[in-house]
């Protein structure tokens, strides 16, 4: 019969729930004075924002000691553009996500970008966090993707990095 | 900071799959109100139906029958606080059920009043949704019979 049901239809759905380190809250509160902290490895000297508390590379742990300001702006290094089909869409439109690499670190952090028509990212942009609003003093959930109280990126509106200054960036980022 | 909030973090995703022709017709019954069940070369009554023999991993024949949705209650296990995605928002038991009619038994969930009443062997029957898509959910639980 074609009125048959052919298809099954459902969301897999996963809730996280963490209690967060001590490391987690310096990290949350820095984020609502719109600030990026990170922890710098004793040991390796790399750095990790949102700070874990230790270095998994070096097994050591890291505190309040190692922590260190890092610049919430930084150059596009990779992208993607997404185009939801009929079958995937959420509602969704055409839309680009993109690695930032933090200035002076080897850090990057993906989020949507913002502010910037899909067909116009390239990589070198220079970009700035959209921080996320709080809701009563909290940072609403990130939907668990990308960093916690970043919502975005989008363009400073200052001359790209060239193709040279990316391709360096990360070459230091594949060493690390 | 002890009273910090836990934060929740959902990640989901859309799963669609193809049922194939036995769990189709299985699942267009339960749209339908109906509960159907297939007979493995052997004779078992498969609830829910299976492509194949799990004992013998020969194909299920094309032989079904249908069941009426009353059974009696294998086993089960307690669940004092459901989760959101749970089929009742009210402490409830997972069951696995033998329908009158099969020789396998089915999980679906079971509504009592109080844990008391629960029992292995209880008789219970399925309690249908008025609106049906054709998915286990149709039947929105079992109840004592």
């Amino acid at each position: 019969m074609s009125d048959d049901v052919k298809v099954l239809n459902s969301v897999v759905s996963l809730d996280y729930e963490r209690p967060p380190t001590r490391a987690a809250r310096r990290y949350t509160e820095a984020v609502g004075e719109k600030r990026l902290i990170a922890h710098r490895c004793p040991e390796c000297e790399r750095l990790y924002t949102p700070p874990k508390g230790y270095c998994p590379v070096c097994v050591v742990l890291t505190t309040d000691e190692h922590e260190i300001e890092v610049s919430p702006e930084g150059v596009l290094v990779s992208y993607t553009v997404t185009n939801p089909d009929k079958l995937h869409q959420q509602g969704g439109k055409t839309s680009a996500r993109g690695d930032v690499m933090l200035d002076g670190t080897r850090i990057t952090l993906m989020g949507e970008l913002d502010g910037v028509e899909a067909a116009d990212v390239h990589t070198g942009m220079r970009m700035r966090a959209v921080w996320v609003e709080l809701e009563d003093g909290r940072l609403p959930s990130s939907g668990g993707w990308g960093a916690v109280g970043i919502k975005g990126w989008e363009p400073t509106g200052e001359p790209d990095a060239s193709r040279e200054e990316v391709q360096e960036l990360l070459k230091k980022a594949g060493e690390s | 900071m002890s009273d910090t909030p836990v934060p929740i973090d959902t990640v989901e995703m859309p799963y669609v799959r193809t049922l194939g022709p036995v769990i189709s017709r299985f699942f267009t019954g339960l749209r339908d109100g109906e509960i159907w069940a297939n007979k493995t070369r052997t004779g078992k009554v498969q609830c829910p139906p299976f492509e194949y023999d799990p004992y013998t991993g020969e194909s299920a024949s094309d032989d079904w029958v249908q069941l009426d949705g009353t059974g009696t209650v294998s086993s089960w296990a307690w669940v004092e606080e459901p989760l959101r995605n749970h089929l009742l928002q009210e402490p409830f038991a997972w069951c696995l059920i033998r329908l009158d009619g099969a020789d396998t038994d089915l999980v679906h969930a079971v509504r009592v009043a109080d844990k008391g009443q629960m029992a292995t062997g209880m008789r219970v029957e399925a309690r249908w949704r008025d609106e049906r898509i054709g998915h286990l959910r149709d039947i929105e639980c079992f109840e004592p019979a």
